[in-house]
């Protein structure tokens, strides 16, 4: 009897053991998504050699990434396959040739009755098409979903280029890259101006850290604050365009905030303390940022003015980059333990603390425009990387491959449906 | 004109800033394959060279000073701007050659290994600035003293390994010197 209880006990143990280790170790999708079937697009006889990839190879990728999606990919319709994916409805369509124009038609067939939901056409150049078929995603997104998808945003992030730290902008899944700085000292910490016309960064080009802006249609910097010596990691206010960054004065690294077509600028965030990485709440109505006033990094909440500052993250020793969520509920950040960051959520007064990365370092969180994904940098596979991850952690995709790439930056939504 | 001639004052050779940053102190003993190559040329003489224009041997001596300056960097621990008993030698020969030159006025560079956020690590880099200014203050220095934070973005040692962060955890100068 003795045998068979210490058996027993053995067993219960071994088992609370296992279940401990995976609750710690594995990122549980915990949201659902939806499938959908994405069915290869017929082509016509004209050139696609300008085409990066298949129509249907660029439209999964967005529905995967869209954290809302999971692309069911096939080459030709299969009722049993989609059926048993439980994909309700596809998508496929027709790309064309007619002079030198390329018409994309884009369908949202329903699965069971092949039946057309939704017919979206689009006539421009073969450089174009990628456009487009990122048009398409959203339209799918807003007509199952009657929510914004981002699979026409951008994202701005740092690429070093030659040795340099270069600010370049991309369409948000890494295709279509450009570099915007060129001037060959570091450039780092890029921010989007509210209606994406602008970039504001950091450079060390007059050996020191400044702020500059880029107007994306024209080729000069604009140094910012000149009246103020050193300044750095500049954030938008969403509604009226001002910024908040980080100065370094003569006692202490403070925020300030300034209007970057007055040059006006005024400290809101002071004190001996490191105080940086400010992030403006979705209505720019508050903020947060770092202060290791507590003796390490930790992330705090202020109003708009600076005032009723709160402490908001409690768990970790470092807690840095947080950004809020553009439904404003939720926070994301990146926190250090055992020497690698990874990154986290959480609710904006520090609880529900979720852990979605486990693998090499993880910084810079940003959020997608309408909340639903999070890109981040990690050196998981060796360089560091750009990734799309759901918010949950799940689904996790590379953007970028060669190099080192690093400080993602989503821009904002774009005005209109689609 | 009026511009060119405070440098022409002090030898046009006498540089605002020091850019040669990292190079290695000046030899006041060419190596003797090099003896003639030297000798003939106006621009560097050796002091074995006779009837040394004053002006130069002013130069040399300065650059020497200069370059001991800017070689001695200054190294913390790991997320600390706290200055080690070594640190505060190494300040203290600095100061005692600032102190005897008040001419001189230095920019003291800030500066991490690359673990901690960029944005953190500007922070501190400049938090380990500043306690070495206090330091050279509190030792009654008065010359011209200025502060810069590159944090990580200027790692001496890219190696990524724990030898190579305690090379990058530091304070570098830059001299300047003043008509």
């Amino acid at each position: 009897m003795k045998f068979f209880i210490s058996v027993f006990l053995f067993i219960c143990a071994h088992l609370y053991a296992q279940q401990d280790t995976i609750t710690m170790d594995i990122a549980v999708s915990t949201d659902k998504t939806l499938p959908i079937g994405v069915v290869g697009f017929e082509l016509d006889k004209g050139d696609w050699s300008k085409l990066e990839e298949l129509p249907q190879k660029t439209l999964a990728r967005d529905f995967n990434l869209s954290g809302r999606f999971s692309a069911v990919e096939l080459e030709q319709y299969n009722l049993l396959t989609l059926s048993r994916a439980q994909a309700k409805h596809y998508v496929t369509g027709k790309l064309s040739m007619s002079g030198s124009q390329a018409k994309l038609e884009c369908r949202l067939h329903a699965t069971n009755s092949k039946e057309v939901i939704k017919n979206f056409a689009y006539t421009s150049s073969v450089e174009q098409v990628r456009a487009s078929l990122h048009r398409c995603s959203d339209n799918v997104v807003y007509q199952l979903w009657g929510a914004q998808g981002f699979a026409s945003t951008q994202m701005a992030w740092v690429s070093k280029i030659d040795g340099k730290k270069q600010i370049v902008i991309a369409d948000y899944d890494g295709f279509r890259k450009r570099q915007i700085t060129r001037h060959s000292s570091v450039n780092f910490m890029p921010a989007w101006s509210a209606d994406n016309s602008k970039i504001y960064f950091t450079s060390l080009r007059n050996g020191k850290t400044q702020i500059f802006e880029r107007l994306l249609s024209g080729s000069m910097d604009k140094h910012l604050f000149p009246q103020i010596s050193q300044a750095f990691g500049p954030a938008v206010n969403p509604k009226d365009g001002t910024l908040l960054f980080s100065i370094i004065g003569q006692n202490g690294t403070d925020i300030w905030q300034g209007n970057p077509q007055t040059g006006n600028a005024f400290r809101l965030i002071y004190s001996k303390h490191i105080e940086v990485s400010p992030s403006w709440s979705p209505h720019g109505t508050a903020f947060l940022f770092s202060s290791d006033k507590g003796g390490q990094p930790q992330i705090y909440m202020a109003l708009r003015d600076g005032s009723d500052v709160q402490r908001v993250s409690f768990v970790g020793k470092y807690n840095e980059n947080a950004v809020w969520s553009p439904d404003g509920e939720r926070m994301a950040y990146c926190s250090m333990d055992g020497g690698k960051f990874n990154i986290y959520t959480s609710a904006i007064d520090g609880s529900d603390v979720r852990k979605l990365t486990f693998e090499g370092n993880n910084e810079r969180p940003t959020w997608s425009p309408d909340g639903m994904s999070i890109a981040f940098s990690s050196d998981r596979s060796g360089n560091p990387q750009i990734y799309i991850m759901r918010r949950d952690g799940s689904g996790v995709t590379r953007i970028t491959s060669a190099g080192e790439n690093t400080s993602p930056v989503w821009s904002n939504p774009n005005k209109g449906v689609p | 004109m009026k511009t060119i001639v405070p440098f022409l004052a002090i030898g046009a050779t006498l540089v605002l800033f020091a850019c040669a940053k990292k190079k290695e102190p000046v030899e006041v003993e060419p190596p003797p394959a090099q003896e003639d190559a030297v000798k003939s040329s106006p621009v560097r003489p050796s002091s074995t060279v006779p009837q040394e224009d004053p002006l130069e041997v002013e130069r040399r001596r300065l650059e020497e000073l200069m370059n001991k300056i800017m070689s001695d960097d200054i190294y913390f621990e790991y997320d600390q701007a706290v200055l080690t008993s070594q640190a505060k030698d190494i300040l203290t020969e600095v100061g005692d050659i600032l102190k005897r030159e008040p001419r001189f006025s230095i920019l003291t560079e800030g500066h991490t290994d690359e673990r901690g956020t960029e944005s953190y690590n500007l922070g501190l880099g400049m938090r380990r600035a500043e306690a070495v200014v206090k330091f050279l203050t509190d030792y009654g220095v008065a010359n011209g003293m200025e502060k810069v934070s590159f944090g990580e973005e200027q790692p001496k040692n890219t190696g990524g390994t724990e030898e190579a962060y305690a090379q990058n955890r530091r304070a570098s100068f830059r001299v300047k010197v003043k008509n």
